[in-house]
């Protein structure tokens, strides 16, 4: 299909960007920095160009569903938002180094998606629990949810990394720990909307809106480490590092989430 | 919470003339308890998901050996959601969540109705001479003052003291109700799922094609019978090219005294009868007039006969009890299969049954001491699996979730910082104007926005 071939060529544009951005470090020309950005926003146009012709592709095949329903399809998703919340980060900031620290995820996200032979690219139908209009929206709230996390992540371990200020290259440590707490109060609310539209759809699907499921149990306790992230921290009690290596854990969690749960567990949610 | 609440409780805590009681409670309603109890529901939690949940128990001495798997039992981490150590930590955190909500709700409430502006530092300040009149200058002044992108949920208060003006621009102050949204709401929730579980009840029915039921089966294992009788009229199962289930549909007729109510239950629409939900929750085929032949090691057939389904059947000669449990049409590309279940004295496993021997020759087809199954021949009738659901509580969960999503809003839309604009004395040109900034929770670039509010209100009273 001629939106994954797109998409595996987008892969090794963004290895471009990433190496144009390890280069901007080594050698501390701006020029690098301008063409990383270029590039990583001439791959994003193409990644979503892509998705909207996989969009166009399933209905050519008769079926026509947004691409969001299997490992594949949530993968190229999440490496898209990925690489915008960069985008969005670097203009609305104007800060130049981070893309060599943000650019690995959408790369390895997307290049797993495209390269591993254990992930199914072929367009399939929706299974019936699939076909709701809650699908769009709970995909859509939870995957800006995990990319705001991914982007707080990134910075927590920036932060451990500069803990002391010395990197010049890098934010000093307030600032850093500041973006780790405006990624969790982005991600909190859309996880949360995340949950409830979740939880709303097995209600129509499944009968139940809640069920102790795998993916259930773990969106909570990924909910629950960022709800401790912010009291600890609202209470004024954790800060720095306390509060980045919290992040980190609730990162983990998400990832669990995402991933894991259909890796090591089974349960209702096994599309992804 | 803000800074404050954490003082309050740290003052609580010093030793007084407190009984037990109420030190109990202070406890209850500190952080300390609600970090302590999240973290401990996090990992019990966590740990069912692991171990995994309401498996057969051949699944779980397959994995996990028959002592493990005893201890697991008799600590009922194999249903750990619904024990009881898991319900006393859900109603410890709710104890917790109410208790901490109710304590700080009267002064948070006040805040929010209260027109007073908090004093506050303004760790930003810029002095400007304006040109115009005090009164054009307060009037101007206004028209800037709220961030544009969040104008609807900032005011703009004014203050006069003799000469002295004062403009404070600060969110709304019902926004600092965020957090006392959040946690009402998930007490709503927790609360519905109790009102429903205590109230309702939800369970699955089996009802074959052509006939009619009012058995239901509950989690627990028992069965309800309903007060009104659901028929099948029509099961459809609809596949897409390649096989897979596009949708199955089930035509269903609710009888209740002489009325009769028709239904079609497809996944994601429900129907819905007197308060009851109805959902369509799996299907399957089951079997009717089954015959399975068993094959010794040498390939001699030891056994032939009609088993029934769902029901024992112990087979003297063999020394073994079958329990025909599934039926597949078509399982694993391997045509018909039925999945069978034995037991040999102490010792418990399953087979299935395909109908083919030729391809089963070898081990995959066999049990575990050698024995090969063979479907021989049966009759299949469609059923439905419809969830039957009575859930009370759910209004109050809808509730809930609606504050939740709003209640979160509150602290994104508030967050743009508060300023102040002091006008007084002056000379004969205008009054003398000093902005005052505070960034609040999050810095981000607050001080680039301070100057741009600055240069434009320089620029337009001057």
């Amino acid at each position: 299909m001629l939106s994954s071939d797109i998409l595996s060529v987008v892969t090794f544009v963004y290895g471009l960007a990433f190496l144009l951005f390890i280069l901007h470090l080594l050698f501390k020309r701006d020029a690098l920095s301008v063409a990383g950005d270029v590039v990583v926003s001439a791959g994003c146009i193409a990644h979503g160009a892509a998705l909207i012709l996989r969009w166009i592709e399933s209905y050519r095949l008769g079926w026509g569903h947004v691409p969001m329903s299997n490992l594949y399809e949530s993968l190229i998703f999440f490496s898209f938002l990925l690489a915008v919340v960069y985008l969005v980060f670097r203009f609305a900031t104007n800060r130049k180094s981070f893309g060599a620290f943000m650019i690995p995820l959408p790369l390895l996200a997307l290049g797993y998606a495209s390269l591993s032979p254990d992930v199914e690219r072929a367009i399939r139908p929706l299974v019936p629990a699939l076909q709701s209009n809650w699908l769009t929206i709970h995909v859509l709230t939870c995957f800006i949810a995990y990319a705001a996390f991914a982007f707080s992540f990134v910075v927590a371990v920036l932060f451990l990394i500069n803990k002391e200020g010395k990197k010049s290259v890098l934010p000093s440590p307030e600032v850093l720990d500041e973006f780790v707490y405006r990624g969790i109060m982005a991600g909190m609310p859309l996880l949360t909307l995340g949950i409830i539209t979740g939880s709303a759809w097995a209600h129509y699907a499944w009968g139940s809106y809640w069920s102790w499921d795998p993916k259930e149990t773990w969106s909570l306790i990924t909910w629950i480490i960022y709800a401790l992230f912010l009291h600890l921290r609202l209470m004024g009690r954790w800060r720095g590092t306390k509060s980045a290596l919290l992040s980190m854990v609730g990162f983990f969690a998400v990832i669990f989430t995402f991933l894991g749960v259909n890796y090591i567990l089974s349960g209702l949610h096994s599309y992804l | 919470m803000s800074r404050n609440n954490s003082k309050n409780e740290k003052s609580t805590k010093k030793p007084s003339g407190k009984t037990v009681f109420a030190e109990v409670i202070d406890y209850l309603s500190s952080l300390r308890f609600t970090v302590v109890i999240l973290t401990t529901i996090v990992i019990v939690a966590g740990l069912g998901t692991l171990v995994g949940q309401n498996l057969s128990e051949a699944s779980y001495i397959g994995r996990y050996g028959a002592r493990l798997y005893s201890i697991l039992k008799l600590f009922s981490i194999t249903d750990i959601y619904h024990s009881i150590y898991f319900n006393a930590l859900l109603a410890l955190f709710v104890t917790n969540l109410t208790l901490c909500t109710f304590k700080f709700a009267p002064a948070r409430i006040r805040g929010a109705l209260s027109r007073d502006i908090k004093r506050r530092s303004y760790p930003h300040s810029e002095k400007i001479g304006a040109k115009v009149p005090t009164e054009e200058c307060v009037c101007r002044t206004k028209k800037m003052l709220s961030p544009p992108t969040l104008k609807p949920f900032y005011h703009v208060v004014t203050k006069r003291d003799g000469k002295k003006i004062e403009l404070f621009s600060e969110p709304h102050p019902i926004l600092s109700l965020g957090a006392l949204v959040v946690h009402v709401s998930i007490i709503l929730i927790i609360v519905g799922g109790l009102v429903s579980s205590v109230l309702g009840f939800s369970g699955e029915m089996i009802i074959f094609e052509g006939s009619s039921s009012n058995e239901m089966f509950v989690r627990s294992g028992f069965v309800y019978r309903l007060d009104f009788d659901v028929s099948l009229e029509k099961f459809t199962l609809e596949t897409y090219r390649d096989g897979t289930p596009k949708e199955y549909r089930s035509d269903i007729r609710l009888k209740k005294g002489g009325r009769e109510v028709d239904a079609a239950l497809t996944v994601n629409h429900p129907a819905k009868f007197d308060g009851i939900r109805f959902y369509q929750s799996n299907f399957g085929s089951a079997l009717e007039d089954t015959v399975i032949s068993i094959y010794d090691k040498g390939g001699k057939r030891v056994f032939k006969g009609k088993i029934p389904y769902m029901v024992s059947l112990p087979i003297e000669d063999l020394g073994i009890t079958v329990t025909l449990v599934e039926f597949y049409d078509n399982y694993e590309n391997r045509g018909p299969a039925a999945h069978i279940i034995v037991v040999e004295g102490e010792k418990m496993y399953a087979v299935w049954a395909n109908t083919d021997p030729a391809e089963l020759a070898g081990p995959a087809g066999r049990g575990k001491d050698g024995l090969l199954f063979v479907l021989e021949s049966y009759d299949t009738v469609p059923y439905s699996g419809i969830s039957v659901n009575y859930e009370p509580g759910l209004p109050l969960v809808w509730i809930g979730f609606i504050l939740l999503s709003v209640g979160f809003t509150f602290p994104l839309i508030s967050i743009s910082g508060r300023y102040k604009v002091v006008i007084d004395g002056g000379d004969e040109k205008g009054p003398f104007v000093e902005v005052f900034g505070s960034p609040g929770r999050i810095k981000g670039d607050f001080q680039g926005r301070f100057a741009k509010l600055v240069k434009r209100i320089e620029e337009n009273l001057c």
